[in-house]
């Protein structure tokens, strides 16, 4: 288990990871705005979602806040990394 | 007739709101209205053109007004509907519409680049219905031989009076996936669908103060429970937008509806996304899930969500029309943990379950087997495909009655003398995802080209656990080639929950004694990587 020390590293990992998986899917990194939004690329699903969310918490000892994203709106890229917080 | 539900409920609650969709409310009356002069159009059209494809309407919607719009009017018309899901790939819609040989297809605002990619080089003449767009898109000039209709056509037309049909005629047209690689075809009449939505009236007694969850697409036979259920009881159908609908309990709580009805997989990821909790959702006072396993561990957290509901485990392959068993889940039950999966239940009214063995012959009470299933709710075959139909809609040894329908599911169940059928697994590589039916043939067929590679094996994971499966592994003999171009090939051809999400190359290969692929080894290979699969 990795402990990230400040927020800037969080969001470095969550994209990270994120990216890896749209990379898979076909999804050039380029094309991948802070304001995107995730669910509408038709390129990752909510079952994408919950694993990069679950590698994220296994590995990165930190948590998703669930209470923090609006899927109603839309999920954008900004959006998702910024649910996540370092456990305390 | 299936549109006769709708217009009963037209005539007696035309003010109330009968669908909220894209944040706006939509009364009976508007709707029948609107579907009314989508009829016409579709008539007009179809009036032009001889034969069984002139009496299909393709619907190339996402969940969006004119989608339910659609559905409507191609009923009123006396045409089958034919859902395209517009999230699929290209090839796979086209496969669809040469199966069925649609001529006419409704498309809405939201599927419009989807059907741009569907024309160029497709040889039969179509007609295209754009109920959204005032005027045809520029990609339309250049579109050969197909025709256009727009809606300043459509409003100046009168709205149709609904068509005068026949029980047996076609209600809607389905492609599921298929072992040989290609779709194939359910038709489901008018009465098929009746017979179910009688029994649903009945079971649940749903009234006009109601408000229905709407999260399948209309390509999901699901789907039509939702509308025709909620509409033949005057109440309100509430379609949460697409970004909701992976963990949509915000949108219940904002709307307070109370008929829930979803894949278990839902629920399994607002579990993982730790979206739902005790209590969260008071408003439901029925919970219906189908399409794949029910957990009892997944039950057991809806009834601490949705304390004010029951929940029923619901069954049935498209072939029996959405689903033809129920179990109620009692509270007693969860609380003793008296099985790992929900059990299937009994035959609504009826309706015949009947366990066979190998040779057709109905087994004895406690005994598993295939199940067969009969009634009013069995579709009569496959769409042009008589001898895949000849193969399964065939009664059970000694059963055999000119009048009824019989369907073999290839599901293997047992019939338990206290909880009624149990599911225990399938009797070939059938699987479920997220509700959807996946031929792992299919896919295996698919991931052949893309890997340029004859050795392929397709399971699914997680495998034989309660917990429903979430997505296909693929194993490549051989040495590794980029995995990112074999699935990009498989997003070309399959739609989202076929295309494998892991791969695997084996340099050696797991045969079984009879030199076929041990399925059973490569199984056990991901069970115990699981970290790694």
């Amino acid at each position: 288990m990795t402990t990230l020390n400040d927020r800037d590293a969080l969001d470095s990992i969550v994209r990270q990871i994120l990216l890896q998986r749209l990379a898979v899917s076909g999804h050039p990194d380029s094309d991948l705005a802070q304001g995107t939004r995730l669910l509408e690329l038709g390129l990752i699903d909510s079952e994408d979602l919950v694993e990069v969310i679950l590698e994220v918490e296994e590995n990165y000892n930190c948590e998703f806040d669930p209470t923090k994203i609006d899927l109603e709106s839309g999920l954008t890229l900004a959006g998702f990394v910024s649910s996540f917080s370092v456990r305390g | 007739m299936l549109t006769n539900f709708f217009l009963d409920s037209a005539a007696r609650y035309s003010t109330r709101p009968a669908l909220w969709v894209d944040n706006c409310c939509i009364t009976y009356q508007t709707l029948a209205e609107q579907a009314g002069r989508i009829a016409t159009a579709i008539s007009v059209i179809a009036s032009r053109r001889e034969g069984p494809a002139a009496r299909l309407c393709g619907l190339l919607v996402n969940r969006s007004s004119t989608a339910y719009i659609g559905v409507l009017g191609a009923l009123y018309a006396g045409a089958t509907y034919v859902p395209l899901n517009p999230r699929f790939p290209t090839a796979r819609l086209r496969c669809v519409l040469e199966a069925s040989g649609l001529e006419t297809v409704i498309v809405d605002r939201t599927s419009m680049a989807a059907a741009e990619a569907l024309l160029p080089g497709y040889p039969q003449p179509l007609t295209l219905i754009f109920p959204d767009e005032l005027q045809p898109p520029d990609w339309a000039s250049t579109a050969g031989h197909h025709r256009f209709v727009c809606r300043r056509d459509i409003d100046t037309l009168d709205a149709a009076q609904p068509a005068l049909g026949a029980g047996q005629d076609g209600a809607y047209l389905l492609f599921t996936s298929g072992s040989t690689g290609t779709p194939k075809g359910v038709l489901i009449s008018h009465n098929n669908v009746e017979a179910y939505v009688d029994a649903m009236l009945g079971r649940y007694a749903p009234t006009p103060e109601d408000r229905f969850t709407q999260l399948f697409d209309l390509s999901f036979d699901l789907s039509v429970h939702d509308m025709f259920v909620c509409w033949s009881a005057g109440a309100c159908l509430f379609c949460p937008p697409a970004s909701a609908v992976m963990s949509p309990r915000d949108f219940v709580r904002k709307h307070d509806l109370t008929f829930w009805f979803s894949v278990p997989s839902t629920v399994a990821t607002m579990a993982r996304l730790r979206m739902i909790g005790p209590g969260e959702l008071p408003s439901l006072r029925v919970s219906l899930f189908c399409g794949e396993a029910l957990s009892s561990d997944l039950a057991r957290k809806w009834r601490y969500a949705a304390p004010n509901s029951i929940i029923e485990n619901l069954y049935g392959p498209t072939e029996a029309t959405i689903a033809i068993t129920a179990y109620r889940v009692p509270d007693d039950a969860l609380a003793a943990k008296a099985w790992p999966v929900v059990p299937i239940g009994l035959p609504f009214p009826g309706q015949q379950a009947v366990v066979i063995d190998a040779d057709g012959k109905p087994v004895r009470n406690g005994e598993a087997g295939e199940l067969c299933l009969g009634g009013s709710q069995v579709a009569s075959g496959y769409w042009r495909a008589p001898q895949t139909t000849a193969e399964q809609f065939s009664p059970p040894l000694g059963l055999y009655r000119g009048d009824q329908q019989w369907y073999r599911t290839g599901d293997h169940v047992i019939n338990d003398p206290l909880w009624g059928l149990r599911f225990l697994g399938r009797l070939d590589r059938q699987v479920k995802i997220r509700g959807y039916r996946i031929e792992l043939q299919e896919v295996e067929a698919v991931a052949r080209e893309a890997a340029a590679e004859e050795t392929v094996a397709a399971l699914p994971w997680p495998s034989g656990t309660a917990e429903p499966a979430r997505y296909i592994v693929l194993f490549i003999a051989g040495e590794p080639t980029p995995v990112e171009t074999i699935i990009a090939h498989c997003r070309t051809k399959l739609p989202a929950a076929l295309v494998p999400r892991k791969i695997h190359f084996l340099a050696s290969w797991p045969l079984n004694a009879n030199g076929k692929t041990d399925y059973g080894a490569l199984q056990q290979r991901l069970t115990g990587n699981h970290d790694n699969a």
